[in-house]
């Protein structure tokens, strides 16, 4: 059953690239890419059910490994790439309409957006940390020529950076990874099982700690450079503004926590090794450098699309301080504002493509009066706004809670406090400048665009899916996180 | 052949990619760059083949011909072919003189072989100076991506990076898994085929492989 389901989930998205490119069926290219993306959430969910009657799967010679923690990566790709899938119906055929984007590139983009998919949803599920790189590094070079796909001297720019910056960053998760091998292979040999995650795991408070300690630098500055911690966040903003929105959304809402996995996979080995504190200082220090760099940077931003990549900068920080701070608390609320993150930038990047399509620029500025002009997109603006601000009732909210009350119980009240600061100036720049695009006069001469049913339901399910989760939270849904929490924790 | 004749052949090897390296660094048009990290690549495969002879270990020789025909063969071919297809330039435009580059990759070579200290690496097959070699490579890879302009040069840097790393497995860890190398062949070859795309692109839309082009996305 679970060979299946892991079957269907990489099958799916690889067959639907493929046939997108047959000749005849290239005009059905959206239908089909959207075809793949719902078969890939299904084998999502059947894996998240299994997991969680039963805990902890392994298959295909032990090559898979799913737990809780892969879980909620896993299901959290298949619903932003379903979402993502939706809005690119409307959103290519725009530009294509508009002349951005020539025709025959449309089956292109729907190939590699699966493509893409596929190669994030191996992340999760691989139990050997050298497979986990090369999936990783697969997502780069995949997304890349997404990035790229409407041909101008900026998107090439982007892409460039993202390029070059991705893979050299990752060429130092890829030493880490090695390192980590070097101290694992004389306790499990030198074959593949001294990269298996739960092999590791087993012998991980006999690795040499000198290693593991410089092994998870190089790995945190490495996958760092992919999560979007700063200062290797440099690339974040171009390429995350220059894609394609629906692009946008997956980048943001999900890449990155793939990213973050594999380097709390390594934390949980660093600190069974060479105790925890090295490691979580480290995620301390660059989740704080993240929050407060992006600051500026969102208070001076006039580009809608880089405002929502600093944010991620941001956001992917906090995240790393919460799991930095640790203890149950700490670790609940890095997972819940995992979650609460990507459901939140996935919609917000959307409603702000349809609203860039609309105006047909990216500068905040000569963005008035949507909420007049395009009433759904200007609401939901305005809701994942407050929902990114961290203001009840939403899951942030509770997770920067957590997060706050973490470092108090831990001892590391000051840490909290500084983070609660900088968090709240970045919310109080996102909510000024939506309130400024949402409200006001339109100018004059502006139409009101036409909403589209796919546009609608991709910009609302993750929204619809925050207020569950913040609201009344499944039972599944909390046990799933609270599980995923002590095995980065250490403790299952 | 024995263990140790293997060793010094691998700090043979290691020492001769350093030297590759400064030339990269010291080179002035982007033909010498190609060949000498073919040169590299192709010294790295040696290491490897004397590691593989010195453990009699199949998947060691199978990342030594892979390195041969992706690092030494492929990746300077592809690069070679975007020269020749854009008729571009083949001067080389670095941000500091060629003399001070090589002095300091000289000076760096030195500095690193002398201080770094590998104990806590006590390498599989006891080649001792190759963690700090290795480490010099990388850094000399990322020395030419940042100083140098081309976008085909910065590619020639990050397989210095690469092959530096490789080094550093190999002597420390007899190679990483198969499966894995193999990935890792995977992608690279994919990234190099994305920069061949790449600056053919970049060559249309700016008229050049610069990438200081690339320099209109800020804050």
């Amino acid at each position: 059953m679970i060979a299946a389901a892991v079957s269907g989930l990489v099958a799916a998205p690889i067959a639907a690239a493929l046939v997108i490119q047959i000749p005849l069926l290239r005009r059905f290219a959206g239908l089909l890419a959207l075809l793949g993306a719902m078969l890939t959430l299904i084998s999502a969910v059947l894996i998240a059910v299994e997991v969680q009657s039963n805990g902890p799967q392994s298959t295909f010679k032990d090559w898979i490994y799913v737990d809780s923690l892969s879980v909620v990566i896993l299901v959290l790709i298949a619903v932003v790439g379903v979402c993502a899938t939706l809005n690119s119906l409307p959103y290519i055929d725009e530009d294509v309409a508009s002349g951005h984007l020539r025709s025959q590139d449309a089956p292109r983009y729907y190939s590699l957006l699966m493509l893409f998919m596929a190669t994030m949803v191996i992340v999760p599920v691989v139990d050997n940390l050298g497979i986990m790189w090369v999936a990783i590094e697969a997502t780069t070079v995949v997304s890349v020529l997404l990035v790229s796909i409407y041909r101008t001297g900026q998107s090439l720019e982007a892409a460039w950076k993202y390029l070059v910056l991705g893979s050299v960053g990752i060429a130092m998760a890829l030493f880490g990874t090695m390192m980590t091998f070097y101290a694992s292979s004389p306790l499990l040999g030198e074959g593949s099982q001294s990269l298996a995650w739960t092999d590791l795991r087993a012998v991980a408070e006999q690795l040499d700690p000198d290693v593991m300690r410089l092994a998870f630098v190089f790995v945190l500055v490495g996958y760092g450079t992919k999560v979007g911690l700063a200062p290797m966040h440099t690339w974040l903003p171009d390429a995350h503004s220059q894609a394609p929105s629906p692009v946008s959304a997956l980048l943001s809402g999900v890449l990155l926590n793939c990213a973050l996995y594999a380097v709390l996979r390594f934390r949980v080995l660093t600190a069974a090794s060479a105790g925890s504190d090295y490691a979580d200082d480290l995620l301390i220090a660059f989740g704080l450098f993240s929050v407060g760099l992006a600051v500026p940077f969102l208070v001076v931003q006039h580009d809608i699309k880089r405002m929502l990549a600093y944010h991620s900068v941001e956001h992917m920080g906090i995240i790393a301080l919460a799991a930095g701070i640790g203890g149950p608390v700490g670790l609940y609320a890095a997972m819940l504002h995992l979650v609460a993150h990507s459901l939140t930038k996935s919609s917000l990047f959307m409603a702000a493509g349809s609203v860039v399509q609309a105006f047909n620029t990216r500068s905040m500025h000569r963005m008035r009066g949507v909420i007049k002009l395009a009433p759904f997109s200007g609401a939901s603006l305005i809701v994942g706004a407050l929902a990114l601000a961290g203001l009840p009732p939403f899951a942030m909210f509770t997770s920067e809670y957590g997060l706050v009350s973490g470092s108090f119980s831990s001892g590391q009240a000051l840490i909290g406090v500084i983070g609660l600061l900088l968090i709240a100036l970045a919310a109080a720049s996102l909510l000024y400048h939506t309130v400024h695009v949402a409200y006001g006069e339109p100018r004059p001469g502006k139409t009101a665009p036409r909403l589209r049913g796919a546009t609608l339901l991709s910009v609302s399910i993750p929204l619809l899916l925050l207020l569950l989760v913040s609201i009344a939270p499944p039972a599944a849904f909390d046990s799933a996180l609270r599980d995923a929490a002590s095995i980065i924790g250490g403790s299952e | 052949m024995s263990e140790a004749l293997a060793s010094n052949l691998i700090d043979d090897f290691a020492i001769g990619m350093v030297i590759a390296g400064i030339g990269i660094i010291w080179a002035r048009s982007l033909g010498w760059a190609l060949i000498l990290i073919g040169l590299q690549s192709t010294l790295l495969a040696g290491a490897a083949l004397g590691a593989a002879l010195a453990t009699d270990s199949t998947h060691i020789l199978a990342g030594a011909a892979l390195t041969l025909a992706v690092k030494s063969i492929v990746a300077p071919t592809v690069l070679w072919l975007v020269l020749l297809r854009l008729r571009t330039s083949h001067d080389v435009q670095a941000s500091i003189g060629q003399r001070t580059g090589t002095v300091i990759a000289i000076a760096m070579a030195l500095v690193f072989g002398q201080s770094l200290d590998a104990s806590p690496f006590r390498t599989a097959i006891g080649a001792e100076r190759v963690l700090p070699t290795a480490i010099t490579v990388m850094t000399m890879g990322i020395m030419v991506m940042v100083t140098h302009r081309q976008a085909i040069i910065q590619i020639v840097g990050f397989l210095m990076i690469e092959n530096g790393m490789a080094l550093a497995a190999l002597t420390a860890t007899y190679g990483m898994p198969l499966v894995v190398e193999l990935g890792i062949f995977l992608d690279l070859l994919l990234a190099v085929f994305v920069v061949f795309v790449y600056s053919g692109r970049m060559h249309a839309i700016f008229g050049s492989l610069d990438t200081h082009e690339l320099r209109t996305l800020k804050g």
